[in-house]
């Protein structure tokens, strides 16, 4: 189409060299403007109503070959669609679609993964999930409305049992929430088929691969726990990536780190302490938020959480290291009482590490913070300046990992119990669940009504047991 | 003569109404034809103050024998012939007057403005004839015998190299790194710019490029000390150069120069010192041209009063390339921008379309850098790819968003009881790609933003671009394509070595 257009400029140009230059004005005018309709017919393919008008970009992106391609071109991706191509409005009031615009780019390469519209029938809301009534969602794209609407159901995560449909959602705020975030789990840039068995979403979510190109499977953190695997059912290889048409979404895990740690015997010390920090400190550990609880200090990003067995917490208490928060209790008011309160934490923070790192095909060798502050100028293995943050330096691979902390000392993963690879994930909420109705319009009378909910962030963790505490003095 | 001169000067525009039905105009000094045009070449006339004493900087030099060694150099090398422009006659600015918008009488806070005339300008810093004495150079052999000995152990591939006038030539280089494309009053060195926004406690960097290719100079103003025009100020041994005679305007008119307390060399310690810190550039600073014709350094335009929004035309700056769909500005400092140094350069799309440009940035050292550039969120900017030398930046990134979004997460800092100093969060927008703005600028007029300085502003961000290794010492490109409508904001960029990360302020 370019090229016609540019041909067609061509010989108009030279009759308006050799004739009249108002009649040929008024052929170039009607030229472009052919030639803009026409271009504008053959790229419209179903555009839904709540999305960009043609902005005339640069790079069309329906005329790249990106992994966005298959997405518009399949009949059975209405959802997905849908979803990237919900558009926002810049203050200067020009509109565009961001995910699109984002999944055409040729700057990143992308592994994209798409449910087809028939098995958006059972997401788990993350919300729902840590109130009284439980609920699950079933998008579904309404040909008359050309938007997708969600149908609530009842859900028992005890027993894995849908129930009955309670409510139909059409609010568009709370369904761009739920499926940008369900899109962005189904993100990764990279290629997942690198090597490793776990990748990073742009949600931060983790997910494990396993397979090649058609045969490709994905498990998020919902999928490990209850054994479930999405199966690619098309698979196409893109300028800029894959993309993979999938017989199930992604399920995230639900579990908060509170939540596995306060559950796992074998972390149970370790969990003690954490949950031990006095409610006068600010530097908590936990705080209530999300689906129960989130640590505090957790962001939009991805984390591993390293935790010592039990006897080796307890070794270290006997042998001084730390004190529990019983002796600290005990401890006359003062500054030396603060002193080991801040002590305690600092050494239960250590154990907190930017960056996901998994026992995984492929090495590990970096150096990350932790989540620990350097307050003073001594020196120390990784080098680290006063007011920045602590670090653990990290190798190993399918064998297994050593952390080697600021202090010189080591830890390695323990994978006999396999108590590895633990996937958490603690969300942040505009309001605690208590805060909005049930799916069913139960619940709080105060409450705001449950398609007025909104996920704010999320980060993912990765817990592993080591055998040994980790020390920055 | 005097006299004569000006009777031409006031006859000529007379001569000039007639001269339509004649061929030429002729300018005459001292009897000779100094200049002559044909009228059918000529749109309009115009005059300029000019004394008959006006010099180009190599003609001063040559007479000044005080520095009669670094001329001899400056001849040797050739690098005299590269000092000779003045103007760019060939630049009219009534051929832009379509870009420009915003006149004075509406009332913005804003006009539109072309710059009026393209010229050149140079600046030398040069050792006086006793200060090489000093050192013990007598002679131009003598100074080719001690460049080498500084430049061969900085460029020992080059040690070979004997033609002087090859830009790898020791003394070749010795004598261009004293040479700058910009015409720099002392205040224009660094003080020009040390406007309203800039904190007064904390001292203040800039940093030219020289004519000797891939290297930097630095200017340093020490607020501790009151010092300024501190030259490549060297941690470890304590030395610097300093500005002991300045010769400029109105006697030379394309320069200046100054004499310098002792030789100026890029050499091991200063390689080393620019290699191991960060080197924040305005991005205005790039553009010679900005600073040769007035635009730049004119210090804080205080509203009500209008500021002043210089429509760059295409091709004027040379340093920036952009589609015919990218318009350039360049606003000058302004008391309500929490602007690094005041100014700011803004591309914006024709309307309906999307930006494109690339601009080249000045020359840094060999090495790994994490490079960032700083800019201001306003919601207009739009979504953008970015490139550095051509590789890609990453994914597209939504310059709309908000600082406080999740995907960003700036946090005022103390407000967090359990992170009064900001450090923390400062590691959260790390890992997702940003970090705060440099807490060395405020903006004069809290309204359009707020903070104590850009640390303590929403609005100021600076985006991680990555990290880069650069195996030759040279000059980089950004590149910025716009894939929704918006325009694209340029405050100032950053290279800063990966080992000067650990140790990094805030500042």
């Amino acid at each position: 189409m370019n090229q016609v257009f540019i041909y067609k400029t061509r010989i108009l140009r030279n009759i308006y060299c050799d004739v009249n230059k108002l009649a040929c004005l008024l052929i170039v005018f009607v030229a472009v403007a052919a030639t803009d309709l026409a271009a504008q017919t053959a790229t419209t393919v179903s555009m839904p109503t709540n999305t960009i008008q043609k902005s005339g970009a640069v790079t069309d992106s329906l005329s790249v070959n990106s992994v966005y391609k298959p997405v518009s071109l399949s009949s059975k991706t209405h959802i997905v669609d849908w979803v990237i191509n919900i558009g926002e409005t810049s203050i200067d009031g020009s509109r565009f679609a961001f995910y699109k615009l984002y999944l055409s780019s040729l700057a990143a390469t992308y592994s994209l993964f798409v449910p087809t519209d028939e098995y958006f029938i059972k997401y788990i809301d993350p919300i729902a999930y840590g109130q009284d009534v439980q609920g699950v969602l079933k998008f579904w794209y309404n040909t008359k409305t050309a938007a997708v609407n969600a149908t609530v159901y009842r859900y028992n995560k005890s027993t894995g049992v849908i129930g009955d449909s309670v409510a139909l959602i059409t609010n568009s705020t709370f369904l761009q929430n739920r499926l940008w975030k369900l899109l962005d789990s189904h993100i990764v840039v990279g290629n997942v088929e690198s090597g490793n068995s776990y990748y990073v979403s742009r949600a931060n979510d983790i997910v494990k691969i396993a397979g090649t190109g058609a045969t490709l499977n994905v498990q998020g953190g919902g999928d490990l726990v209850n054994n479930t695997v999405a199966h690619t059912t098309d698979y196409y290889q893109q300028t800029n990536g894959s993309t993979y048409f999938l017989d199930k979404p992604i399920d995230t895990a639900l579990k908060s780190v509170y939540t596995i740690l306060s559950n796992t015997p074998q972390f149970q010390e370790f969990f003690t302490l954490l949950n031990g920090v006095p409610v006068t400190s600010v530097q908590q550990i936990f705080a209530i938020q999300g689906v129960d609880y989130r640590v505090k200090f957790f962001n939009a990003y991805h984390y591993t959480v390293y935790v010592p067995t039990n006897e080796v917490i307890l070794a270290a208490i006997a042998n001084n290291t730390i004190k529990n928060w019983a002796t600290i209790n005990a401890m006359p008011d003062g500054a030396s009482k603060t002193a080991e309160v801040d002590k305690l934490i600092r050494f239960l923070k250590y154990h907190f590490q930017d960056n996901a790192v998994f026992v995984d095909n492929q090495t590990v060798n970096g150096i990350y913070p932790t989540a620990i502050l350097k307050t003073d100028n001594t020196v120390t293995r990784f080098g680290t300046a006063k007011s920045k943050f602590l670090k653990v330096g990290v190798t190993g691979g399918a064998a297994g990992l050593t952390i080697t902390a600021e202090s010189g000392v080591t830890a390695h993963v323990v994978k006999s119990d396999g108590l590895y690879n633990i996937i958490a994930k603690d969300y942040v909420f505009a309001r605690l669940p208590s805060g909005y109705k049930n799916v069913d319009g139960t619940g709080s009378v105060t409450g705001y009504t449950f398609d007025t909910s909104i996920i704010s962030t999320s980060a993912s963790a990765v817990i592993h047991q080591i055998d040994n505490v980790l020390t920055f003095e | 003569m005097k006299t004569i001169i000006k009777l031409l000067l006031v006859f000529l525009p007379l001569a000039g109404s007639f001269a339509s039905t004649q061929d030429t105009i002729y300018v005459m000094r001292s009897g000779e034809v100094i200049y002559k045009k044909a009228v059918s070449e000529l749109d309009s006339i115009s005059f300029e103050n000019w004394s008959v004493n006006r010099r180009s900087i190599t003609e001063k030099i040559a007479t000044d024998d005080n520095y009669s060694i670094f001329y001899q150099g400056l001849v040797a090398t050739g690098l005299v012939d590269s000092l000779k422009a003045d103007r760019d006659k060939t630049y009219d600015f009534m051929k832009y007057m379509s870009l420009l918008s915003f006149s004075k009488d509406m009332g913005q806070w804003f006009y539109d403005e072309l710059p009026r005339l393209k010229r050149s300008g140079f600046t030398l810093f040069m050792e006086s004839d006793s200060v090489f004495i000093l050192n013990g150079i007598k002679n131009l052999s003598e100074l080719k015998t001690y460049a080498a000995g500084i430049y061969n152990a900085v460029y020992p591939e080059d040690a070979a190299v004997t033609d002087l006038r090859n830009r790898k030539n020791s003394l070749n280089r010795f004598i261009a790194y004293h040479i700058i494309n910009k015409k720099l009053s002392l205040r224009m060195l660094i003080d020009a710019y040390d406007t309203d926004h800039m904190l007064k406690t904390i001292d203040m960097y800039e940093y030219l490029e020289t004519f000797c290719p891939g290297t930097l100079i630095e200017i340093k103003k020490e607020r501790s000390t009151n010092q300024t025009n501190i030259i490549n100020y060297v941690t470890q041994t304590g030395n610097s150069v300093r500005i002991i005679n300045q010769f400029g305007a109105p006697e030379i008119y394309n320069g200046y120069y100054y004499g310098i307390d002792k030789p100026m060399c890029y050499d091991i310690n200063v390689l080393n010192e620019l290699s191991g810190k960060r080197l924040r550039f305005d991005f205005a600073g790039f553009f010679s041209e900005l600073t040769n014709n007035n635009l730049r350094g004119n210090g804080t335009i205080n509203s009500p009063s209008q500021n002043i929004n210089y429509k760059i035309p295409r091709g004027y700056l040379s340093r920036i390339n952009f589609s015919e769909q990218t318009n350039v500005s360049y606003l000058t400092p302004y008391d309500k921008f929490q602007d690094y140094q005041g100014d700011e350069i803004v591309l914006a799309p024709t309307t309906g379309k999307l930006y494109d440009f690339t601009i080249t940035t000045p020359p840094v050292p060999a090495g790994t850098y994490e490079v960032r550039y700083g800019h201001m969120t306003n919601g207009k900017r739009g979504v953008a790819e970015m490139y550095v030398d051509g590789i890609s930046a990453g994914a597209p990134v939504n310059l709309n968003s908000k600082s406080t979004n999740g995907e960003i997460g700036y946090e005022f800092p103390h407000t967090i009881a359990a992170d009064y100093e900001g450090y923390e969060n400062d590691k959260v927008m790390r890992n997702h790609g940003y970090m705060k703005g440099p807490a060395c600028y405020k903006v004069p007029k809290l309204g359009w933003t707020t903070g104590v300085n850009a640390r303590y502003s929403e609005n100021n961000l600076r985006k991680i671009l990555g990290t880069f290794n650069f195996t030759s010492a040279g000059t980089h490109t950004f590149t910025v394509k716009g894939l929704s409508s918006g325009e694209f904001q340029c405050d100032f960029i950053e290279f800063v070595p990966v080992n000067a990360l650990e140790n990094e302020d805030i500042y």
